[in-house]
């Protein structure tokens, strides 16, 4: 025993880099192999480009209509998220109310929780605001109504929906207390709109949830179908290298290569397609929101959210390609 | 070594090929099948190779009975068998060079070690000059030669042969038995069928007949 410690470091140490070479050689054998199916998988692709054309444009445009319909709804939501939206609350004061009370009502209520801000619109102001609403010269308006506006004055208040963040009680908790004071005549929640909106909003994310699985589900087709009927033009090529003695991961991997590129391709044709969409719709969109007074602006795909896309695009060829791959390798012995 | 005890083989069709079949051959033996045509000639080098199954009987090869091979052993199992088909089977879409070579590319060898084999095989089957080629602008002979380069590159251990000479002249299929007696020199159990009686003859190896039978 004692004899052989001496040399067994020395062995030991010998055996350990000898490992490390053929663990070396065996991960630049394998990268140079997966190289080699890269590049041809890529050739192959256009051997018969009417057909990968096919592929890519269906795979395209399965992903194209939920990467657009994300685009929709995430461009809806900025409409709703947007400051000047938030909504409000308007009291109107009773006509015996002076300006001063006004203004020091206005002063307590933004002591209170739950209030962000409040803004006084005097009579006369909201008097000038009606009247360029309804296009009429201001002194017309007074001819016609003579010098006592009949509109009273007004608190705008805003409520501060991050304490809560749940809008709907809230808001009818503030209105109920709002309208307990003495000078409040009547008290208005701008509210409807907003959480209509919400609804349509959460809404369409479902119905978005639904198109993504059953598009994302046709990709993984077209990719499978696809690497079928490759691998059925290429039945001759695989039996030969099964029988060869090539292992099933040997096999696959060109295919699997085959199912990424086509996934990879798709991807990128998809976000070309929702980009000159989105390019196409801007002028009507931005007529549209001039009209309203607002400066809405279209947001097209942030960078994650291509990165996503062209990750799970690539992802869903791998598995199309798999499946297929397997699936044939499973129910075929090899024939020669 | 190859030990095949009581084989039978039926097809699906319900073919008979191959009845109560015993035969032994040592590891660095070198023989001749041969028999009528239909006699099961092809169906025994397949059995051997795996590409079919026995219905009947036990095959063992190199030492392991080929019933109970995994399904994960069968590929390091195929390459220690080199085999040369009655249609070459060789891929249409590569150059000779990237045919003889798919063996070796399946093993993960180096580039250079693989180009080093490649050229030493075509050139025993007197090829070289045509590595780049395409198999479909070569003679029926020389796609042959092509499949026998492939399947002795990876220095199997076994070599099967099925009717190799069948599309040669005289002269040439002679010299493709004396290359695969250098194989068998070399250490490789070679088994080859034909129905070439003079050429057999003229090897002087061991001949194993199969007699056709009638169902
Ligand atoms: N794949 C097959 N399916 C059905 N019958 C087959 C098949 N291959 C061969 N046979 C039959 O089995 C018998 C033996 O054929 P084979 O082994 O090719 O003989 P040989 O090579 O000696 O001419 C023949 O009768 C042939 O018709
Ligand atoms: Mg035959």
């Amino acid at each position: 025993m004692s004899e052989h410690n001496s040399i067994n470091p020395v062995s030991t140490s010998a055996r350990k880099a000898n490992t490390k070479n053929l663990q070396k050689s065996f991960m630049a054998s394998w990268w140079a192999h997966v190289r080699a199916a890269l590049g041809f998988s890529l050739k192959r692709l256009w051997f018969n480009p009417l057909s990968t054309w096919i592929t890519l444009a269906a795979i395209a445009i399965a992903l194209s209509l939920p990467t657009g319909l994300h685009l929709f709804l995430k461009n809806l939501q900025t409409l709703t998220d947007d400051h000047r939206q938030i909504p409000t609350v308007s009291l109107f004061l009773k006509k015996n109310i002076t300006e001063q009370q006004a203004k020091d009502r206005a002063v307590l209520l933004t002591e209170l929780n739950g209030i962000e801000r409040v803004i006084f619109v005097s009579k006369e102001n909201a008097f000038k605001k009606m009247s360029a609403l309804i296009g009429f010269e201001e002194s017309d308006l007074k001819a016609l109504y003579g010098d006592e506006t009949p509109l009273p004055h007004v608190l705008v208040v805003t409520p501060d929906l991050s304490l809560t963040g749940q809008m709907d009680g809230t808001i009818k908790d503030l209105t109920k207390k709002l309208r307990s004071y003495p000078e409040v005549e009547s008290v208005q929640a701008d509210i409807e709109w907003v959480k209509r909106l919400g609804d349509i909003i959460s809404f369409a994310q479902r119905m978005g949830l639904v198109v993504w699985v059953l598009l994302l589900l046709t990709v993984l087709l077209v990719v499978g179908n696809t690497i079928r009927l490759d691998i059925e033009n290429r039945k001759e090529e695989i039996d030969v290298t099964r029988f060869i003695g090539a292992t099933r991961s040997y096999i696959r991997r060109p295919f699997l290569f085959g199912g990424l590129w086509y996934g990879l391709f798709g991807g990128i044709i998809s976000l070309v397609i929702v980009h000159f969409s989105l390019l196409f719709l801007i002028p009507p969109i931005r007529k549209l929101s001039e009209s309203y007074g607002s400066h809405f602006t279209l947001t097209g795909l942030d960078f994650s959210m291509t990165f996503y896309i062209l990750l799970i695009s690539s992802f869903l060829g791998i598995v199309g390609a798999w499946i297929a791959v397997e699936r044939h390798l499973r129910k075929n012995e090899v024939v020669l | 070594m190859i030990e095949f005890s009581n084989v039978s083989k039926q097809y699906p069709t319900g073919q008979l090929a191959l009845y109560n079949v015993n035969l032994s051959m040592k590891a660095g033996e070198m023989a001749f099948l041969t028999g009528h045509s239909g006699a099961g000639k092809s169906t025994l080098l397949k059995l051997i190779a795996m590409l079919e199954r026995p219905t009947q009987g036990e095959i063992i090869i190199n030492g392991s009975a080929v019933n109970s091979i995994k399904n994960k052993h069968i590929p390091p199992f195929r390459r220690q068998i080199g085999m040369i088909f009655q249609n070459h089977h060789l891929l249409l879409d590569r150059t000779i060079f990237d045919n003889v070579a798919l063996p070796l590319k399946i093993t993960g060898l180096h580039h250079r070690d693989i180009r080093r084999r490649v050229h030493a095989a075509l050139d025993k089957v007197s090829l070289l000059n045509k590595q780049k080629e395409n198999p479909m602008m070569l003679s029926a002979g020389e796609q042959q030669r092509v499949g026998i380069a492939r399947a002795v590159v990876n220095k199997p251990t076994i070599i099967l042969a099925d009717e190799p000479t069948g599309n040669l002249d005289p002269e040439l299929a002679q010299d493709i038995m004396y290359t695969f007696r250098q194989f068998n020199e070399l250490g490789a159990t070679v088994l080859i069928a034909s129905h070439d009686h003079g050429l057999i003859e003229h090897m002087q190896a061991r001949t194993i007949v199969l007699q056709k039978i009638d169902n």
